[in-house]
């Protein structure tokens, strides 16, 4: 499904389309499945976070707006965030409908959107270019959904070790992504 | 948090009258907002100027694209098929009887002003009857190419009259939509003239009152004030059978 045929799915979804949502459902449960379980690595509770991902999706699909950004992006946000306030079982600090308006409200011009999916492409190559323990700690802060000071325990090193690490690689990566 | 944090959540509120301009500072924290590392009071105070600030919510959305590709690696896992039942269940219950509008599947293709108008026409024309079941409900809606026009349907078995709301399109200058019953076997027969208002009620003949399950609707495209034979004379732009809701 390319990512034009997802964002008419969430514009029809936006409507109450029921059909697109069972399309959009069939087409992309799996792979949100896949972020929800690799943060709870329970089945049951990943299936949940899947479901109320979807909830969210069909409540706030007008939110979406098609700014140019990958709408797969904010599917996986979702699903990543919805995990992680069950991982963490606390209510939700930031939903990403809370700032999606906003986000959506001052969406990049089409220049930048090139740029961006240029970016996109290249994040993989900077992260290879990356210290391995800087790259590491990034990638289990984003796929494990753990915080900086259960990454500190994760490397067993101290906290303000894990956050130096971690700072320097997003600048490292930014760096990188703007060269 | 026991140990001492070293971020002062302050700095994010004393940047904010400078927003446009983005440290490096801004964007690591834009990145650790992102992957959610951060205690709770910074990562709220990262929220609160999201919403307020426009280039630092840009940072976020960046590094919400740039990271997310971080789940290419991530294999896909097939749901069970309970898991869409139980979705479909929680978002649309499927125990009970859906909406009207929702068993119309109306909402379908219609833009936000529409759906709105569609909405106000669900309170409207239904609200009052939602509690009390009454006769069957026939509906259909008609929808010509392109949505150039779409005109919603109700007839409530028994009644005299047929409801009908165009949420989209109009008559072309100079010309005017007439409504059309139809019934295999026998001559269309016009249900009348559609005025220029959104909302509005055309009676039907006694005659055919009963077997509203078997009518079709149409809409043509006639001379100003109507087809002068009787007949649909100009093109049909749509037509759809009544279905009982």
């Amino acid at each position: 499904m390319t990512r034009q045929e997802i964002e008419t799915l969430i514009s029809s979804i936006a409507l109450g389309d029921r059909k697109a949502f069972n399309t959009l459902y069939d087409a992309t449960s799996a792979k949100l499945l896949g972020v929800c379980l690799r943060i709870l690595h329970d089945r049951a509770a990943a299936e949940d976070a899947m479901q109320d991902t979807f909830i969210k999706i069909w409540k706030h699909a007008d939110r979406f707006a098609v700014n140019g950004y990958s709408p797969m992006t904010w599917l996986i946000t979702i699903a990543r965030n919805t995990s992680i306030d069950r991982l963490r079982a606390s209510k939700p600090a930031a939903d990403i409908a809370d700032y999606t308006d906003t986000i959506a409200a001052s969406g990049p011009s089409p220049e930048a959107t090139v740029i961006a999916t240029a970016e996109a492409r290249r994040i993989t190559k900077c992260f290879g270019e990356l210290e391995p323990t800087r790259s590491a700690a990034i990638k289990s802060a984003y796929l494990d959904g753990l915080p900086y000071a259960d990454l500190a325990k994760k490397f067993n090193v101290p906290l303000n070790t894990m956050r130096t690490w971690l700072r320097r690689g997003l600048i490292a990566l930014r760096e990188c992504m703007t060269q | 948090m026991a140990a001492p944090w070293p971020y002062r959540v302050e700095r994010v509120y004393d940047t904010m009258s400078n927003s446009s301009d983005m440290s490096f500072d801004d964007t690591e924290f834009a990145g650790e907002y992102v992957l959610r590392v951060l205690p709770e009071d910074a990562h709220r105070a990262a929220a609160v100027r999201a919403s307020t600030d426009p280039a630092f919510a840009a940072e976020i959305r960046a590094w919400e694209d740039h990271l997310a590709s971080l789940t290419d690696e991530i294999v896909p896992i097939a749901p069970s098929a309970a898991a869409k039942s139980a979705l479909i269940g929680r978002l649309f219950g499927m125990d009970k009887k859906p909406g009207v509008f929702e068993r119309l599947g109306l909402w379908k293709g219609l833009t936000g002003g529409l759906a709105a108008a569609v909405a106000a026409l669900a309170i409207l024309a239904f609200a009052p009857e939602l509690a009390v079941p009454k006769a069957p409900r026939f509906v259909t809606e008609l929808a010509a190419e392109a949505d150039s026009l779409r005109i919603l349907a109700v007839y409530d078995a028994g009644a005299d009259i047929v409801q009908i709301t165009r949420t989209a399109g109009g008559a072309a200058a100079g010309r005017s939509l007439q409504l059309w019953c139809i019934v295999e076997g026998k001559a269309p027969w016009s249900v009348g003239v559609l005025s220029d208002t959104a909302n509005q009620s055309l009676s039907l003949p006694v005659e055919w009152i009963e077997g509203a399950g078997s009518w079709s609707l149409a809409v043509s495209d006639e001379p100003l004030g109507g087809s002068p034979t009787g007949q649909p004379t100009g093109a049909v732009l749509a037509a759809a059978p009544m279905t009982l809701l």
